[in-house]
């Protein structure tokens, strides 16, 4: 059987990235300082493999899309789909991310498609024709029946979670995002429990008014509303841990450094890159010490609609990836330095497959979210 | 005065222990908690209120949640008690009793 529906949003701005970096690995290259020009020639190869497009299309009642080359691919059955509407979202953005309460796919541009399952979840589809696309997975969902309630049912909900949201955003409750998740739950399986026909305006007004007003969510999370939030995660903790470690480590053998010393390496083990010893011993953990206290503060500066445990998770996996390379890296900087000739090679393995199992675990948890 | 007013407020000031002695019975979901309330009288509540109040139970560390997938819709999000939940509750009932007696000795004059 033909498509119902088929679309592909060329990702321009994923094959520039691709490019560019291919290119900067390549004039990295030229200078022998790997393992940089590995790590972005792998990154480039990838954006390219798979971000030049994203392709959407609905067949044989599945709704199907996928990356580029098409290796990493999601379907959904149709009949799972309780309805969709247009991203919420101020910026839908690019890649594969966790925003809002469900994973958003998008190659380019603004523009996605918030799909809301009967499981609870929600998948935002990224497109340039979020009304085709809409339109298409109505038509088979529904047929041309119902489609007008389903359209004024996601709009009064979204009013509602929208006001909720802004009433949270006062309290500023760590838990604000689930509360925001669970209502909408919550009104889902309300509208899941009316049948056809009782769908109607005044139904919907009537469950809404049942939730009661927005206001007192605020005030009823309004005590300890930024214990959660402030508090450290163990491994925030850990990552602060191993950058005192590194800094102790880097302080006790500082005076048996030479002046200069030996940061980087070329392909084949040879010294390529000379620093005077504060720069050359401090640096990459002071650099790492920035990006830790960024990945600490970045969460709790955000508002009430950023999903604070999910970007938690996320920027969980970041700090152990950068923890590792850093320890490695300091390693060998260290080792090397001392007059212990270790492999550099080692530094660039490690480093790269700390990525690598990074990216891999973030696809598998991508694609077996929903 | 206003009774409907003041009804409310002592609604939501008891939400907590009411939530809480709910669990105690089992691992429920909110919507089950706000139909069971319903249905009690002077405790029903508006369907909304029981998600803020489960977050900051969740956040003080008295009640835990997880996912069971369900025949009829979205998975159920279950909330249980935890172990400081339990004492919290054991102590929020002490508090009650001994607050009802004293009320009912002022009524009465007895303890006065």
């Amino acid at each position: 059987m033909n498509a119902q529906y088929r679309h592909s949003q060329p990702g321009y701005l994923m094959i520039l990235i691709g490019v560019i970096l291919l290119v900067v690995a390549a004039f990295v290259w030229v200078y022998g300082l790997q393992p940089l020009e590995i790590i972005l020639g792998a990154i480039g190869i990838f954006l390219l493999a798979f971000g030049y497009k994203l392709t959407v299309e609905i067949k044989n009642g599945f709704l199907r899309f996928w990356f580029g080359l098409g290796i990493f691919w999601k379907k959904i059955a149709i009949e799972q789909i309780v309805y969709c509407e247009p991203f919420r979202g101020v910026f839908a953005g690019w890649g594969i991310r966790f925003v809002w309460n469900g994973w958003l796919y998008n190659v380019s541009g603004m523009k996605a498609v918030t799909v809301v399952l009967k499981s609870g979840k929600k998948i935002h589809i990224g497109t340039d024709e979020p009304v085709q696309l809409i339109e298409a997975i109505n038509s088979v969902l529904h047929g041309q029946v119902g489609v007008e309630s389903t359209q004024m049912w996601s709009e009064v909900k979204a009013d509602y979670l929208k006001r909720v949201e802004q009433a949270l955003s006062v309290a500023r409750h760590p838990r604000s995002f689930e509360i925001l998740a669970d209502v909408g739950n919550h009104l889902d399986r309300r509208f899941t429990e009316l049948e056809p026909r009782q769908q109607t305006w005044e139904n919907f007004q009537r469950i809404i008014t049942e939730m009661g007003p927005p206001s007192e969510y605020a005030e009823l999370v309004n005590e300890d509303k930024k214990s959660g939030r402030l508090k450290l995660t163990k491994l925030e903790m850990s990552a602060i841990g191993v950058l005192l470690v590194v800094f102790g480590v880097s302080a006790y053998f500082y005076p048996q450094m030479p002046e200069r010393i030996v940061t980087q390496w070329g392909f084949h083990g040879q010294p390529s890159s000379y620093m005077p010893k504060p720069v050359g011993m401090f640096g990459t953990p002071v650099i790492f010490a920035v990006l830790v206290i960024a990945l600490i503060v970045i969460p709790r500066t955000a508002s009430v609609s950023v999903n604070i445990e999910g970007f938690r998770r996320f920027y969980g996996g970041l700090l152990i990836v950068f923890s590792i390379v850093m320890l490695a890296v300091q390693y060998q900087i260290i080792l090397w330095n001392l007059g212990i000739k270790t492999n550099p090679n080692v530094v660039g393995i490690i480093s790269v497959s700390a990525i690598i199992v990074w990216m891999a675990f973030r696809f598998y948890r991508a694609r077996r979210h929903n | 005065m206003n009774l409907e007013n003041w009804q409310t407020q002592l609604r939501k000031g008891l939400l907590d222990i009411v939530v809480l002695n709910l669990l105690n019975r089992g691992p429920s979901h909110g919507y089950e908690m706000v139909q069971t309330m319903k249905r009690i009288d002077g405790l029903a509540i508006r369907e909304g209120n029981i998600y803020p109040v489960l977050a900051r139970l969740q956040t003080d560390g008295l009640v835990t949640s997880y996912s069971e997938p369900s025949t009829d819709g979205p998975p159920r999000k279950y909330f249980k008690l935890t172990e400081a939940g339990q004492k919290a509750l054991e102590d929020m009932n002490k508090h009650w009793d001994q607050l009802i007696s004293s009320l009912e000795s002022i009524r009465k004059g007895t303890g006065l």
